[in-house]
C-alpha cells in the first residue's frame, strides 16, 4: 500500500514538474504565440528564429540557441521529418482542357516523384482566372482538377492516393482585375507529398 | 473528356472518404504504433492518419507524418502525441489542427492551416498551449 502511494506521489510530482520547451528553428520566419491554457487568450508572441521558449502554464521565459547547436541537438529527430512536398503547375492550351506541351512534359516528372517517395500521396488542385462568379469558378476549378486527375488515372496513377480540390479564383498566379481572362491563372497545381 | 472527369470525380468521392484522411505516415524507424478507437496499428509508409489518432513511439522509434495541409511532423522516441482536432477545407485553405504532445519530443513544420489564422494550429502540452504560425519548431515535454 505504501508502495502504491509512493508511485502515485511520484507520478503527481512528475506531472507537476511537466515543463515544455519550444525551440524555433534557425532561419524560421514564422512565429509562436503562447496562449493562456484556461482562456485561450494570446499571452505573448515569439517570432525570432533560434528562440527557445520555456513554458509552464501561462508562465514563459525566452532564451536562444545558436544555429549549429540547434542542428546538432535535433539532427536525429530531423532525420525522421518527411521530405518537403514537391509542387508542379500544369497549364492548358487556350480555351481547352488539353495540357500545354511543356506541362505534358512534366507528367513523367510527377510519376517519378511519386515513385521516389515512400507512402506518397498527391493533391490535385484546380484554379481559374477571374472570368465568371466565385461560385461558378469554384465548381469549374474542381472540374479542371478532375479532368487532369482522370487523365493521370489513364497514365497509371493510383486512385487511392489522390485528393482533389478546387480553389476557384482565390489564388491568382497573376494579379488581375475581375473578369479578366488569364492563361497563367487557369492552371492545376499538383503537390506530391 | 468531361464525362470522364465527372466519372473520376464521382469515383473519388465514393471510394475515398477524404474527410477521414488527414495525412499519411512517411517515415518510420523502430516500432511506432497508432492507437485508434481501442485498436492498435503498426503503420507502414502510406498509412492513412485520422482525427483522434494517438501516436506512440517506444525507445529507439521515430515516425514522420505529412498532413493534407502540407504540415509535417517528426516524433522522436518515447513520445505520445494525440491528434485531438483536424479539419481542413482545401477550397479556402482554412482549418483547425490541435495536437496534444503528452510527452516526448516533436518537430513541427506548420502548413496551410497554421497560416490561415493566428490560432488555427495549436499544440497542447500537459500544462501549456501555444499556436504555431507558419513556423518550424521543436517541442520538448519533460
Amino acid at each position: 500500500m505504501r508502495k502504491a502511494w509512493t508511485v502515485i506521489g511520484l507520478a503527481a510530482l512528475l506531472a507537476s514538474c511537466a515543463s515544455t520547451q519550444v525551440a524555433l528553428a534557425p532561419g524560421d520566419n514564422g512565429s509562436v504565440a503562447v496562449l493562456d491554457p484556461k482562456t485561450g487568450d494570446e499571452i505573448s508572441v515569439v517570432d525570432k528564429a533560434g528562440s527557445v521558449i520555456f513554458l509552464s502554464g501561462a508562465k514563459t521565459k525566452v532564451s536562444s540557441v545558436a544555429p549549429a547547436d540547434f542542428d546538432k541537438r535535433f539532427a536525429a529527430l530531423m532525420a525522421a521529418m518527411p521530405r518537403e512536398p514537391k509542387y508542379f503547375t500544369l497549364y492548358f492550351l487556350e480555351g481547352s482542357t488539353t495540357l500545354s506541351p511543356e506541362s505534358a512534359g512534366d507528367l513523367p516528372k510527377i510519376f517519378e516523384e511519386i515513385k521516389a517517395r515512400p507512402g506518397a500521396d498527391i493533391q490535385i488542385t484546380g484554379h481559374t482566372d477571374t472570368v465568371g462568379s466565385e461560385e461558378v469558378n469554384d465548381a469549374f476549378s474542381l472540374r479542371r482538377a478532375a479532368e487532369v486527375t482522370s487523365f493521370l488515372f489513364t497514365q497509371g496513377l493510383d486512385k487511392a492516393i489522390v485528393r482533389l480540390g478546387g480553389r476557384g479564383e482565390r489564388e491568382l498566379k497573376e494579379q488581375t482585375p475581375d473578369d479578366t481572362p488569364s492563361a497563367i491563372n487557369r492552371r492545376v497545381e499538383v503537390i506530391v507529398r | 473528356m468531361r464525362r470522364l472527369a465527372l466519372a473520376a470525380l464521382t469515383a473519388l468521392l465514393v471510394t475515398v472518404p477524404v474527410w477521414a484522411n488527414i495525412g499519411r505516415v512517411k517515415t518510420l524507424t523502430g516500432t511506432s504504433r497508432i492507437e485508434r478507437a481501442g485498436q492498435k496499428f503498426m503503420p507502414t509508409p502510406g498509412f492513412v492518419m485520422e482525427k483522434g489518432d494517438l501516436i506512440v513511439t517506444p525507445a529507439k522509434s521515430m515516425i514522420g507524418i505529412t498532413f493534407v495541409d502540407n504540415a509535417r511532423i517528426a516524433i522522436g522516441p518515447n513520445s505520445r502525441v494525440l491528434i485531438r482536432a483536424f479539419e481542413f477545407n482545401d477550397t479556402t485553405n482554412h482549418g483547425t489542427f490541435v495536437a496534444e504532445v503528452q510527452k516526448g519530443q516533436v518537430a513541427v513544420f506548420g502548413g496551410l492551416i497554421s497560416k490561415s489564422d493566428g490560432k488555427a494550429m495549436q499544440i497542447r502540452t500537459p500544462k501549456s498551449v501555444f499556436a504555431v504560425r507558419g513556423s518550424r519548431i521543436v517541442v520538448t515535454v519533460k
